[in-house]
């Protein structure tokens, strides 16, 4: 009985040895990769650190955080960010919602309607910047030649504080297509019966969204904001080849602000601690809906 | 099916094979025993692989008989991968920045001393006499020598010689002479006003706008009298009468033409390296740019060159063969600068300035202004690419080496007439006005001789100051804020910025920059 039992303690370890071998790659990346960069942002947050000296970080306590509670392009950029989210989140999350119920229908062409909105998803974000600088174009852009035509003179669409934040957010909606298939996928989960019990019990077409996809689609509309809210967090491609964060900073986002002080101001301590600081807004961004989720997402099953 | 693919996949491994023994090779090995350096540059497309001509002419020459190698890597983000490469420790040999870095990486001994090097170089004589002084001490960071010119400019006042002539009539009725540019501010604003294009709150052509481009709004302080800086006390002075002037005559223009309508008119203009570039379509008339403008006018537009051109050649040039577009442009050089001057549709001339402004009187009127007057009263703002030795580099010596020899006058004259700029160099050849691409080449050399040719101020944190006041001149042009009260705020912040920065690092302070 011993030795079996010590035979079969001696294969489990072997087992052991092997399933470690087998997620070490994955373990020394994780741990190089991203544990190690993380622990020493964190530290370098708490120095005054230009790559180019010699003599490396210096700690200077919370001097950086500091800092930052008197910083107007910090508080702008944050601001700016936080409006962003604000109406982007939603808003592409109700057109992709509604793109993937429309898309969802038994139509004909539907795989050719699924395929044109996915479509600008695989343009890279330069490609669309570039193309959405001639929409917005005043003298040639599509946009007020089409608002020309109802006799409405479009403003500067990127030149003016007022209408450049609002254009980088109609904008954001071109990329639903990853959101819209995410959705699709999730409504094809939901039972046909539940729908036709609905239907037999006289629920009309809004009820039975209201009733039985939305509840049943949560755990992916859930999923889909936290995507959003992180992603909008970390905007900066867009607005660095359109705007440059202008006209007066009104584009200008938190994470070309860590850029900006990262690897044009050499402040990499300070682009450290404004980086600790969206980790920090994102992680509790991301528990308030975690917490708020209990109750609206329904898990089947549950 | 089997069979096929072994096949396919066999003719795709001997095609493989082929390549690798008998394939391209560059065109020189370096042999044992020659020093490879490598050098990262900016300069992309055109001016790259104009660049890349000069590395090879110094591999095949000079390179070969000192035993040094040049290995050229074109790229873009330069700046930010050289900070990278340096901070890791692995820099390249020699790394082509702007002047806006220059005293930022100086300032934390990122970049290798010249002096030394500059001393003992023997080829030829490399010394402050040998540059214009505006350009060799801005090469300076406290007292040390950091780098050494590529490729600089200046900048004066670009115009449509073309649209002055269509607009003659308007522009006489304003009291302006079409056949000339304007010489003071009182003129040039009158000049701009003829030259607007307005229907209703719409805005069709500009006679001139301060923010189009906008590349240099944050320096005209520079022709209004003033400085952005004391290098001496350390201490910014945005809020002197002259930097105030110089943000209210830019108000004035947003007000004028109405900052709305003037947004909707610059939203709607195309990039000034293509064929919509607002000059090359005539909707902004006169602008505040450099020489460099001659050589995209010449890619994309030849009849603004030279109109006996064919007008289909305009729209077509970039695509005829590369033959055929350098025959045209043989053409127009082989023709003296004097008769390209007469024959461009658009010219240069020195941008007003208060000091001509000041000389001026009931006795010397405008119109009785000498060229002298204007050019030796004219101001100037000299920028330019710079070659460094980031700090770790390997081989110093043979870096240097190479910085010389684009330093030497031939390959310095080479390199700007290429690139279409300004020279840094005390004495040039005497063909090197007559053969430069930009006919007003004079001009722009004569400005940078000028006591008041300004360079940047030596500032160790100028991207957050460029940054800053870029963003002043929009508020103001915006008129989403008084002149005088953004530079207030600005001056505040970006001091308290400095101040912070020597407070860290003490050792960076100098006393004048130089």
């Amino acid at each position: 009985m011993a030795n079996k039992l010590q035979a079969s303690s001696g294969a489990s370890s072997r087992q052991n040895i092997k399933g470690y071998a087998f997620i070490s790659p994955w373990i020394l990346g994780f741990i190089a990769f991203l544990l190690l960069p993380i622990a020493m942002s964190i530290y370098y947050s708490f120095c005054d650190f230009n790559p180019l000296v010699k003599s490396g970080p210096l700690f200077i306590g919370t001097a950086n955080f500091q800092d930052l509670a008197h910083d107007p392009i910090f508080w702008k950029a944050l601001r700016n960010t936080f409006w962003y989210a604000a109406i982007a989140v939603p808003s592409s999350l109700v057109v992709s919602l509604g793109l993937a119920l429309l898309l969802n229908m038994r139509i004909p062409g539907q795989p050719v309607f699924r395929t044109i909105i996915f479509l600008p998803s695989l343009v890279p974000t330069i490609a669309s910047a570039m193309l959405w600088l001639w929409i917005y174009n005043s003298r040639y852009g599509l946009l007020d030649a089409m608002l020309d035509r109802i006799g409405i003179t479009g403003p500067g669409w990127l030149t003016t504080t007022e209408w450049a934040m609002p254009s980088l957010m109609f904008m954001s909606l071109w990329g639903v297509g990853y959101t819209v298939v995410i959705f699709i996928a999730g409504l094809q989960d939901v039972p046909r019966e539940l729908y036709e019990s609905a239907e037999i019990d006289g629920a009309s077409s809004i009820r039975r969204l209201w009733h039985v996809t939305l509840p049943l689609l949560s755990p992916v509309i859930f999923f889909n904001l936290i995507m959003a809210i992180i992603g909008t967090f970390q905007v900066f491609a867009t607005p660095y080849a359109m705007t440059q964060g202008g006209p007066d900073r009104a584009t200008y986002f938190y994470t070309y602000y860590i850029f900006d002080n990262a690897f044009t101001n050499n402040k990499m301590g300070y682009a450290c601690a404004l980086g600790l600081i969206q980790l920090v807004i994102i992680l509790a961004l991301t528990g308030i809906a975690t917490w708020s989720s209990k109750r609206w997402v329904h898990y089947q099953g549950r | 099916m089997q069979v096929a693919k072994y096949i396919i996949l066999s003719i795709l491994l001997l095609l493989a094979g082929y390549s690798l023994i008998w394939g391209p090779r560059a065109e020189f090995t370096p042999t044992k025993g020659t020093v490879v350096i490598q050098y990262w540059e900016k300069w992309t497309g055109l001016e790259g692989s104009e660049m890349e001509d000069i590395v090879n002419k110094y591999n095949q020459n000079e390179g070969r008989q000192k035993g040094i190698y040049v290995q050229y890597l074109s790229m873009a983000n330069v700046s930010q991968k050289t900070l990278i490469a340096t901070a890791a420790g692995t820099p390249p040999d020699v790394a082509g920045v702007w002047d806006t870095q220059l005293a930022q990486w100086a300032s934390t001994d990122a970049l290798e001393p010249l002096d030394d090097f500059v001393r003992n170089y023997s080829d030829y004589k490399l010394d402050a006499n040998y540059y214009k002084s505006v350009y060799w001490d801005a090469c300076h960071f406290n007292g040390k020598l950091y780098g050494l010119v590529s490729t600089p400019a200046n900048i004066g006042l670009q115009y449509n010689k073309a649209l002055f002539a269509e607009n003659a009539d308007a522009l006489r009725a304003a009291g302006c002479d079409p056949t000339r540019p304007p010489r003071t501010f009182a003129e040039f604003d009158r000049y701009a006003a003829a030259l607007d294009k307005k229907q209703g709150d719409k805005v069709f052509r500009v006679g001139f706008a301060p923010m189009e481009p906008g590349w240099y709004a944050p320096q005209l302080p520079f022709w209004f009298g003033g400085e952005l800086f004391d290098q001496k006390t350390q201490h910014f002075t945005l809020t002197t009468p002259q930097c105030v002037a110089a943000m209210e005559w830019v108000k004035s223009y947003s007000k004028r033409l109405g900052a709305a309508a003037l947004n909707d008119f610059r939203n709607g203009l195309g990039d000034f390296a293509s064929i919509n570039s607002p000059f090359i379509t005539g909707q902004s008339v006169m602008e505040l740019y450099g020489p460099w403008s001659a050589n995209y006018i010449g890619l994309l537009k030849p009849s603004m060159n030279d109109p006996t051109n064919p007008a289909w050649m305009d729209a077509n040039f970039s695509t005829l063969p590369a033959a055929q577009r350098q025959a045209v442009l043989d053409r127009h050089m082989a023709k003296p600068w004097q008769e390209r001057q007469k024959l461009a549709q658009y010219a240069f001339a020195p941008f007003p300035s208060v000091y001509v402004d000041q000389l001026i009187t009931p006795r010397h009127t405008v119109d009785q202004l000498t060229d002298e007057e204007l050019i030796d009263n004219g101001v100037t703002y000299c920028c330019f690419d710079v070659l460094v030795i980031p700090a770790g580099s390997k081989h110093k010596k043979e870096a240097f080496d190479f910085i010389a020899y684009v330093n030497r006058t031939d390959v310095m004259e080479k390199l700007c007439q290429l690139h279409c700029c300004t020279s840094p160099l005390a004495h040039n050849s005497p063909t090197w006005l007559s053969n430069h691409p930009n006919a007003y080449m004079s001009v722009f050399d004569r400005l940078t001789r000028s006591p008041r040719a300004h360079h940047l101020p030596i500032i160790p944190i100028w991207p957050e100051v460029i940054d800053e006041l870029n963003n002043v001149c929009q508020r103001i042009s915006l008129l989403n804020q008084e002149p005088a009260d953004a530079l207030r705020e600005s001056q505040d912040i970006l001091q308290a910025k400095l101040d912070q920065f020597y407070a860290r690092h003490p050792e960076a302070r100098g006393t004048n920059g130089q």
